[in-house]
């Protein structure tokens, strides 16, 4: 069973191939927007340019031909619409072309699925921290449920936004993990709500901060304060489930701090951190592909589904 | 005699005799400077708040403060979240009618529990609310809201079967019907939503 997966839910395009439990690619081209956050309309159009080519470049890496595929995977929600359909059209393109099923899958469930197969995690309370997603995710009554959220902007979001606000290009991840180091502490607001988390304020206070404070400890202290608040929670989800494994996905997963941190916290409680390689972090067609695989007895396309929520999916294959 | 009755996500819970030792552990994953201060503070608030709601629902009776620990009363019996899913249909809109009523009445009086899980509930003939450490005096709707959001989602979460059900009764003896309106407008502001 080869199966490619197709990913477009916001600024990557991915594709990914993927051999019964073996990754054979992943490959990816990222819209970056000159200025300011993501443009609906400018990603679809640079999805819809460069699919050619990144499906080509799978295929290649993969070392495989377009007749060799059994199975066209794509992700169906949640994302921004625009992007959304763009991996649609042509997943059905692929599937209609090759004469092969074709299959809709969901973006955060993928995250975790292939994190399960990377890594090795068995039942794993999974913190998903991207840009426009922040979600507390574990397996509880025959789903996928999310215990625990951001009440309004993602994690990465945050990050960006903040960024932007003080002329670091996109994405601020990195950058503002880079300047945090040597920072020393502000007090900012920590606002945790039992198993939810709130950045809103926190954003308006740094932005507020930001003309009577070092750049340097204005990135540590966010860094601390919004790290602790996704830790905290992320522990009490653990706690609350009775599960000793945490996976991270999202591509804030790549920050240095936040592994460090869920290390030590999963260690403090007797339990066991999983990460998988960045790649498999951030968004993939890797992820897509393999979610396709343990979808395929139910292969279903369908409309895109832009609020599509985690625990909407109906898991057949565990 | 001393018996680790739990280890809890941010406390220690440890049964002496017939009382309660709660002490928040310290988090090496935090700094010290945000560890510590909300270490104290939750200790503090969550000391004061059960003073507070005691008059007003099942709750421990606290004996003793310091920095980082409470003593207070044991309250026996399991967590409702080990028992809800099992009860016979009455004993559960029985319980789904108490909480209703309960939530209503901390409301009123501005208490906010913070973290109304089902883990959170003792359930011994009575519901006593347990772990105000994420709680707080407030006189926002919308911080009400916010709470009933919490405790939906746990039983959504956690409950999925009877979920609905107990929401549903819960709802109808929750007397704030502005802080029922508020929640929907709260829900709307968060991500992929189920449209209803």
């Amino acid at each position: 069973m080869i199966c490619l997966g197709i990913e477009s839910t916001a600024h990557t395009f991915g594709v990914g191939i993927i051999k019964d439990k073996k990754v054979l690619s992943n490959v990816w081209s990222s819209y970056r927007p000159e200025k300011g956050g993501i443009h609906p309309r400018e990603a679809a159009e640079h999805h819809f340019l460069k699919a050619n080519e990144v499906i080509n470049l799978a295929l290649e890496k993969a070392g495989i031909s377009k007749n060799d595929l059994n199975l066209i995977a794509f992700s169906k929600g949640p994302g921004i619409g625009t992007c959304l359909r763009v991996g649609a059209v042509v997943a059905r393109i692929l599937s209609e072309s090759l004469n092969i099923p074709i299959v809709g899958v969901n973006h955060c469930v993928a995250h975790l699925e292939i994190g399960k197969l990377l890594t090795g995690t068995k039942d794993p309370v999974l913190l998903y921290v991207s840009g426009g997603n922040t979600q507390v995710i574990a397996f509880e009554g025959g789903r996928y449920r999310v215990f625990g959220e951001t009440l309004d902007i993602g994690i990465g979001n945050l990050l960006d936004a903040f960024a932007r606000y003080v002329g670091i290009p996109f994405p601020g991840g990195p950058e503002i993990e880079k300047l945090a180091k040597g920072g020393k502490y502000i007090d900012l607001p920590y606002s945790v709500k039992g198993m939810d988390v709130s950045f809103g304020g926190l954003l308006s206070n740094l932005k507020q901060k930001s003309k009577n404070y070092e750049l340097q400890d204005l990135s540590y202290s966010l860094q601390e304060t919004s790290f602790s608040m996704l830790i905290e929670v992320a522990e009490r989800a653990m706690a609350h489930c009775n599960k000793k494994e945490l996976l991270l996905a999202g591509g804030v997963a790549a920050n240095k701090r936040l592994r460090e941190m869920s290390e030590i916290m999963c260690n403090e409680r007797g339990g066991k951190l999983f990460v998988p390689e960045i790649q498999f972090c951030i968004d993939n067609g890797a992820m897509i592909a393999w979610l396709g695989i343990l979808m395929k007895d139910k292969p279903d396309a369908g409309p895109v589904m832009q609020d599509w929520r985690t625990d909407q999916v109906e898991v057949f294959w565990k | 005699m001393h018996k680790i009755l739990a280890m809890g996500a941010e406390a220690h819970i440890i049964l002496d005799k017939d009382k309660i030792i709660k002490e928040r552990i310290k988090k090496n994953y935090r700094i010290s400077n945000i560890d510590n201060s909300l270490r104290k503070k939750r200790t503090r608030s969550e000391s004061k708040i059960l003073n507070k709601a005691r008059g007003l629902v099942n709750c421990p009776k606290v004996f003793k403060i310091e920095e980082f620990i409470i003593e207070m009363e044991y309250i026996k019996g399991p967590q409702l979240k080990e028992v809800l899913d099992d009860m016979d249909h009455k004993k559960r809109r029985d319980v789904c009618k108490k909480l209703g009523k309960n939530i209503s009445e901390l409301h009123k009086y501005n208490i906010i529990h913070g973290d109304l899980t089902t883990s959170n509930m003792i359930f011994s003939d009575e519901i006593y609310f347990i772990d105000f450490g994420l709680g707080f005096i407030s006189l926002k709707i919308e911080d009400k809201a916010v709470d009933l959001l919490l405790l939906k989602r746990a039983l959504f979460s956690k409950h999925p079967k009877i979920a609905e059900e107990c929401f549903k009764i819960f709802l109808k003896n929750y007397e704030h019907k502005d802080v029922v309106e508020r929640l929907k407008l709260v829900e709307s502001r968060g991500r992929y939503k189920k449209k209803t």
